[in-house]
């Protein structure tokens, strides 16, 4: 059957101008600063001076041919490491805590708040305790592991050390958030079918993985994307704590991207470097969510 | 379908053959490495101030860096308001020096919203020359008829370029030694000593009376670390635009160095600055390096610190820091006058040496440091600060090149992988000579 032919309408127009004042501001705020992204890279603008002229592919260039000397490579896999731990503690350890945390009474309410508050905080206030928190001389955690008679550990001065104290970072700021939308899924499941499963003889722990997580996957896929960008995006927390170091060892692509712009002032640069992160961000997100198509349980 | 995607192919295969045939263009020259400040000639037959006078009433933002000072800024801003009609100055606190930074290159790009002046940090000037965001200031000194020759020349120097002035010494300060005298008294211990060889065999004798480190190294602050390399005999850069950091004399005194850091007389720390103050302030520790601007916060807290210039070795230079007043080269006329105005009041000597009084930065006036009087004020509010001024002959300008910051933190990455992660002292540091290289030559 041939598709009905559009026509403008009275409603039609009407609805079309409500939606004008939206779609204007997100391209204002999304797309062209995207666009003016692209133009800059084929720029030698360093955001200071006023004529700058277009260089053609001189900064692409550049990228490709030091990518591995301008540590793009080095600050990619640190930043695929961040995000690989942060999606796993976020979903592993949201999803349980979601289920440790579901009963409605008020002592729950009570720990689901604690465990959600650090979400408050800002993470540069929260990175700023954490820098003391973590220190190797004065740091309460070192003062317990002393107690205990364990070695001191120079938490934020040693690359391995230094990368895990930006996850439990991480870790603690944002895993209350997983554990509430993991629960607000939850009770979204019918509990008949965990009645039926019961009395087919199914124990806890069948009926967690064969009917919690399975209809958990769209919100598992929710947090899966969205954790995946802001993980990728990472900036504050390695700014306050470790500022990329030691040794770069936690600088990933943001403050590469930051360097550049702010300590290097190549803003040229630093447009070629955000456009390709653009583009490798977008097309892992676009592939996850073909993927997810055939995957993703909708059922409930 | 087809027809669509070719023509997409083609239109953007068109876009990207015309951007690529934009290319091509000179570099704007950079600052030349370290021209002698040139003083502009006054024109004695003009009133002061008449050329670059303000005509229009106008309220101007004054942006300076660290809380603590807003006392003193408001205090000078109101008496300057006062003085006059024209000017009405805001002091606005900015931050640390990188916060002002990222405004100023945030209101440059905008094109709106600078300030009438500034403090700018002595290592990103070169930027803002480099760019056009600072504006000369040769024609305004002049017709202010401001006396050059009254500012201590090293100062003066890190804010020209080519002969040109862009920014006046305001906050200026250099890293010194720290030693608690505390310690040294109780355990009868020789003072800081004055050469690299009488440092070894004191951090070695401290360390072995004490228990702790004598010398706490912060391994993060490119200003200690240039000033080590350089009085080890080391060169930034080159006049060929080479790096000189593989000279034989800096590597030789680095692992001996090294020695001491295995020895436990030399604490190397990757810690950020307040942890280490602590270290030095709780006595962990009987040596630090600081800005001399910390000592005002010492006698504050009744710590008995001593300030030792550094050690003599193939020099013992210390690189000027701190900040530099400038004017936004893009705001209008009238405002840029302004802002100059109030640059000028800044930077009389009175003002001055109230300032150098206020908060241990050192005051860049010849008239105020050969003034007994002041000086006696100065020395009986901050007495070790004699030990700072005694060297201003001392106080030299860092390289000054866009290319500083990010060829220092190489090299003191590369420092700290020797030193704390035990990576190999030759391969290393070679590779860190290429990375420098590549940067300057970048």
């Amino acid at each position: 059957m041939a598709p009905k032919k559009f026509k403008w309408r009275r409603t039609n127009v009407k609805e079309f101008l409500c939606v004008v004042p939206a779609v204007v501001m997100v391209i204002v705020t999304t797309y062209y600063p995207l666009v003016d992204l692209v133009r800059i890279s084929f720029t030698d603008w360093d955001m200071l001076k006023k004529d700058y002229q277009y260089v053609g592919l001189t900064n692409w260039v550049w990228f490709v041919k030091n990518a591995s000397r301008n540590h793009f490579f080095a600050d990619m896999k640190v930043t695929l490491i961040y995000t690989f731990f942060t999606l796993l503690i976020s979903l592993v350890l949201g999803m349980l805590l979601a289920l440790l945390m579901g009963r409605m009474t008020r002592p729950f309410g009570m720990m689901r708040a604690v465990i959600f508050m650090p979400r408050y905080v800002a993470m540069s206030t929260a990175g700023i305790i954490f820098v003391w928190m973590l220190n190797t001389d004065y740091g309460i955690v070192n003062n317990v592991l002393a107690l205990l008679g364990a070695q001191r550990i120079p938490w934020l001065t040693q690359p391995v050390t230094a990368m895990i104290s930006v996850l439990v970072l991480s870790a603690w700021h944002s895993v209350g958030y997983s554990m509430m939308i993991y629960l607000s899924a939850m009770t979204g499941i019918p509990k008949d079918y965990y009645e039926i499963a019961s009395l087919d003889g199914a124990s806890r722990r069948v009926q967690f993985f064969k009917i919690t997580v399975p209809l958990l996957s769209p919100t598992t896929m929710f947090l899966l994307v969205t954790t995946f960008i802001s993980s990728m995006k990472v900036y504050n927390s390695i700014d306050v704590l470790t500022q990329g170091g030691p040794y770069r060892s936690t600088e990933v692509i943001v403050y590469l991207i930051y360097r550049l712009a702010f300590v290097d002032y190549r803003v040229d640069r630093a447009a070629v470097v955000a456009t390709v992160f653009f583009l490798i961000l977008l097309a892992v997100t676009v592939l996850t969510m073909r993927w997810s198509e055939n995957k993703v349980n909708y059922d409930t | 379908m087809k027809r669509r995607t070719l023509a997409l192919l083609l239109t953007a295969a068109m876009v990207l053959s015309c951007l690529a045939g934009c290319g091509g263009q000179s570099e704007p020259p950079a600052p030349s490495s370290d021209p002698a400040p040139v003083s502009p000639a006054p024109d004695a037959s003009q009133e002061p101030g008449s050329r670059y006078a303000v005509t229009e009433p106008v309220t101007i933002e004054f942006w300076y860096a660290g809380s603590g000072n807003e006392e003193f800024y408001n205090q000078v801003a109101e008496e300057f308001n006062a003085s006059q009609d024209k000017v009405t100055v805001v002091p606005v606190c900015g931050g640390n020096y990188a916060a002002i930074n990222e405004q100023i290159i945030g209101a440059q790009a905008a094109g709106t919203g600078l300030p009438g002046i500034s403090v700018v940090n002595y290592s990103t000037l070169p930027n803002y020359v480099q760019s056009g965001v600072a504006e000369p200031l040769d024609d305004y000194l002049a017709d202010y008829q401001v006396d050059m020759n009254d500012f201590i020349p090293g100062f003066l120097s890190v804010g020209n370029y080519d002969g040109v002035q862009f920014g006046m010494p305001h906050g200026v300060s250099c890293f010194v030694y720290y030693y608690n005298k505390d310690i040294l008294k109780e355990k009868d211990l020789p003072d800081f000593p004055t050469t690299w060889e009488e440092f070894k065999t004191w951090a070695m004798e401290v360390h072995k009376a004490t228990g702790k480190p004598a010398y706490l190294m912060a391994a993060n602050e490119k200003t200690v670390n240039y000033n080590m390399m350089q009085n080890f005999g080391g060169t930034f850069i080159k006049d060929d635009n080479t790096t000189g950091l593989d000279a034989e004399t800096l590597k030789t005194h680095m692992r001996e160095m090294k020695e001491l850091i295995d020895a436990g007389a030399v604490e190397w720390s990757l810690d950020s600055s307040d942890i280490l103050s602590s270290k030095f302030i709780n006595g962990e520790v009987v040596s630090y390096n600081l800005s001399c601007t910390s000592y005002s916060k010492f006698i504050q807290n009744d710590f008995e610190v001593g300030i030792a210039w550094n050690f003599k070795s193939e020099d013992n230079i210390s690189t000027v820091t701190g900040s530099y007043l400038f004017i936004p080269a893009a705001n209008d006329q009238n405002v840029k006058n302004a802002g100059f105005a109030f640059l000028n009041y800044l930077c009389t000597p009175d003002v001055n040496y109230r300032w150098a009084k206020f908060s241990s930065y050192l005051t860049s006036c010849n008239s105020v440091f050969n003034d007994e009087a002041k000086m006696a004020d100065i020395y009986n509010a901050l007495p070790e600060m004699r030990n700072v001024y005694g060297n201003s002959d001392r106080m030299v300008s860092k390289p000054k090149t866009t290319k500083y910051d990010s060829g220092i933190k190489a090299y003191y990455t590369a420092l700290s992988k020797i030193y704390l992660e035990g990576a190999d002292f030759d391969s290393t540091w070679n590779d860190m000579v290429e990375e420098v290289n590549y940067i300057l030559n970048d």
